[in-house]
Formats: C-alpha cells, sequence, structure tokens
C-alpha cells in the first residue's frame, strides 16, 4: 500500500517537472517563463523527494530490515535546500533581467498600458 | 544562547551528512571545527539581534501548510498553461505596496509571492515590490495582501526598523 | 525486490530528464542570456532530482551526498552567473 503512494508520488513530480520544462519551453516571453521555473519545479522537487523517503520506508519495513534514517534525513535535506534555493535564484535572475533593461511582453496591444 | 543553537544546528548537519557516530576522531573534528566556525560567525558579528528563531520557528510551521497548499495551485496552474496555448496569459508588471521593513519577513514574503499563483517577485525596494502577474486574477490576488497579513505575525516586530540598523546607527 | 519495482523509479527519471532536455533546448535556442541562466539553472535542479533517483535505483547511498552538494553549487554557480554578466555589461 505505502509503495504503491510512493510511487503515485514520484510520477506525479515527475509529471509537474516535466511539464514545468514544458511551460519554459513553450511561454511566449521571459518573464513569463519564470513562473513555471520557480513553481512547477518546487512541487515536483517535494513529490519526487517526498515519495522517494517513503519507498525507503516501506522497503525497509517490508524486509523488516531498520529504517535507514540518514537517507532519509538527507532526502529531506536536499528537499528543504531546493525549497529555499529555487524561488530565490528565480528572484536573482528575475532581477538581473528587470535591471538590464528586459521590457516584458504584455500581449496583443488592445490592452490599454494602464497600470503602468 | 543563539551561539548554541548555531552549533547545534551546525552539529546536526555534520552528523547528517558524515553518518558516522562511533568513530570518535570523525566526532572530534566535527566538534571542533563547528566550534571554529561559530567562533568565525562571532568575530564577523553575524549572530545579529534581529532574528527570533524561538518564536519564529513554531508559527513557520503553521505557516507552511498553507504555502505548500498555495505551491500545489500554482503548479496545477502553470502546468495548465503550459500545455495550453499561449493566448491564454495577459502578463503584466504591478507595483504592490508592502507594509513590512523587517529583513527576514521581506525575505519570506517575497519568497512566498513567488510561489503563489501566478505571481513572480521581480524586484523588491523599500517600500514596494516589483511583481510580475501573469493574468488580471493574480494581480487582484496580490494586491490584497492576504499573503502579507500571514507572514507579518511570524516575525516579531515586522513592521519597524530591522534592529540591526538601529544599533549600528546609535553606537 | 523484482524488476517491476525497480522500473517506477527509472520512469520518474526518464521523465525529469526529458524535462531537463525541454530546459535545455530553452537554453540553445534562447534569445537573451537571462533565458539561458534560468535554462541551466532549472536543468540543475533536475540534475539533482535525477542524482538522487540514481542512487536508490543502484542503491548506492554516497549519491545522496553528491546531490546536496550539487544543489548548493548550482544555486551558487547561478548567482555567479548573474553576477559575471551584470560586471561585463557594465564594462563594455
Amino acid at each position: 500500500m505505502m509503495e504503491h503512494v510512493a510511487h503515485g508520488l514520484m510520477i506525479l513530480g515527475g509529471f509537474f517537472a516535466f511539464s514545468g520544462s514544458l511551460g519554459i519551453l513553450r511561454m511566449p516571453d521571459f518573464y513569463s517563463r519564470l513562473h513555471p521555473a520557480g513553481t512547477a519545479d518546487t512541487l515536483g522537487q517535494m513529490l519526487v523527494f517526498a515519495g522517494l523517503a517513503l519507498k525507503v520506508i516501506a522497503v525497509s519495513l517490508a524486509e523488516e530490515a531498520p529504517v535507514d534514517g540518514l537517507s532519509i534525513g538527507k532526502l529531506i535535506a536536499i528537499s528543504l535546500l531546493l525549497f529555499v534555493t529555487t524561488p530565490a535564484s528565480t528572484h536573482a535572475i528575475a532581477r538581473a533581467a528587470q535591471l538590464g533593461g528586459l521590457k516584458p511582453w504584455t500581449g496583443e496591444k488592445e490592452r490599454e498600458d494602464a497600470d503602468e | 544562547m543563539r551561539t548554541l543553537l548555531l552549533f547545534l544546528v551546525l552539529m546536526g548537519f555534520w552528523l547528517l551528512l558524515s553518518g558516522q557516530f562511533d568513530n570518535t576522531f570523525l566526532v572530534v573534528s566535527g566538534i571542533v571545527s563547528c566550534l571554529l566556525a561559530v567562533y568565525c560567525c562571532h568575530r564577523l558579528n553575524l549572530i545579529g539581534e534581529s532574528y527570533h528563531p524561538i518564536e519564529s520557528l513554531p508559527r513557520f510551521l503553521f505557516y507552511l501548510p498553507w504555502l505548500v497548499w498555495q505551491i500545489v495551485l500554482a503548479s496545477l496552474d502553470v502546468t495548465r498553461r503550459s500545455w495550453g496555448t499561449s493566448s491564454a496569459i495577459q502578463p503584466r508588471l504591478v507595483k504592490v505596496p508592502v507594509k513590512i521593513r523587517h529583513p527576514l519577513a521581506k525575505t519570506l514574503l517575497a519568497n512566498s509571492i513567488t510561489l503563489t499563483p501566478g505571481t513572480v517577485t521581480v524586484d523588491v525596494a523599500e517600500d514596494h515590490y516589483l511583481v510580475h502577474a501573469l493574468t488580471e486574477d493574480a494581480e487582484k490576488g496580490v494586491l490584497d495582501g492576504s499573503a502579507e497579513r500571514r507572514v507579518a505575525p511570524m516575525v516579531p516586530g515586522s513592521d519597524e526598523e530591522d534592529p540591526d540598523l538601529q544599533t549600528e546607527a546609535s553606537s | 525486490m523484482t524488476s517491476a519495482d525497480v522500473s517506477f523509479e527509472l520512469i520518474t527519471a526518464l521523465l525529469i530528464l526529458g524535462g531537463a532536455l525541454l530546459a535545455l533546448i530553452r537554453a540553445v535556442k534562447g534569445p537573451t542570456t537571462y533565458d539561458r541562466v534560468l535554462a541551466v539553472n532549472v536543468f540543475g535542479t533536475k540534475t539533482v532530482i535525477i542524482l538522487a533517483l540514481l542512487g536508490y535505483i543502484g542503491n548506492r547511498s554516497g549519491y545522496l551526498d553528491i546531490a546536496v552538494l550539487y544543489a548548493l553549487v548550482n544555486f551558487l554557480g547561478t548567482v555567479a552567473l548573474l553576477r559575471f554578466v551584470e560586471s561585463r555589461r557594465f564594462f563594455q
């Protein structure tokens, strides 16, 4: 049972990570490409690491071996690290682009520049 | 107190990465290097007075589920837009006024805005953020300041100036 | 442990590898430098996940240490690259 949940989490995480990259490839301008990079990757990463940790627990329970706490601790540490650094680096890139004078694409020109 | 906390966190990280609990030489060298790092932080004045980890951490744990839920919503949103056509977005830059001044609270708020659906923080200024929003709904969501109301109680004295800067100015 | 057990991790790793390839295409196409930096950053994140999955598949816990290091180096590398891009613009 636990293994199936772990597999589901992993596949779901892989799917989110994949569609995040697809978004980066397909979005029309630089600033909208930031959105998939910041969010979809974070969720995908969290799901995959949660699935892996659950899988480690499930396998050691099935074999009645002691749970490998060190590996789980490392998995959580990597996940937290990515959770903090992914938005931070997204923000760093966005700020650099903004300072570099990159203008955002605002779609069709039918919308007036009212909110500037 | 803060120094002890820093030492404990560093020691935990060392033990986590090395995984050796019974090799005396490794444990002792871990303690020595953690002490050295704490001493360097002390000399560099990195242990400031502006953070209250003991008060902030429990509140952060209450905040975390909301943040994770927002990330789930944001990812579903962005996934739908990635597979759909590019005409589904009307991006715009929005200036969002913020009231909090504490650096930790500002960092948390900027990260939270990035992780909520359809918005990315582009620039952080003294009293406002520059936020890139994908749609009009996202723009409204970030302008009503719900994220700020959730972040503000987490850091005590979050609408005051940086205490470190104040002590430097007065001394 | 049967072979069907391992395949789920392998499928996930392949999915993420596909995502990494898409990010790489963006890094090559890229119109601006910032697009390329963003794509390389995303590629690094995917590398970390693939490393952890490979460590599980191959049953080598040492891969996790490499993944921790790579996550740190990826962030620092992105920031350093941005500083370099910025300084080059000023010197021109």
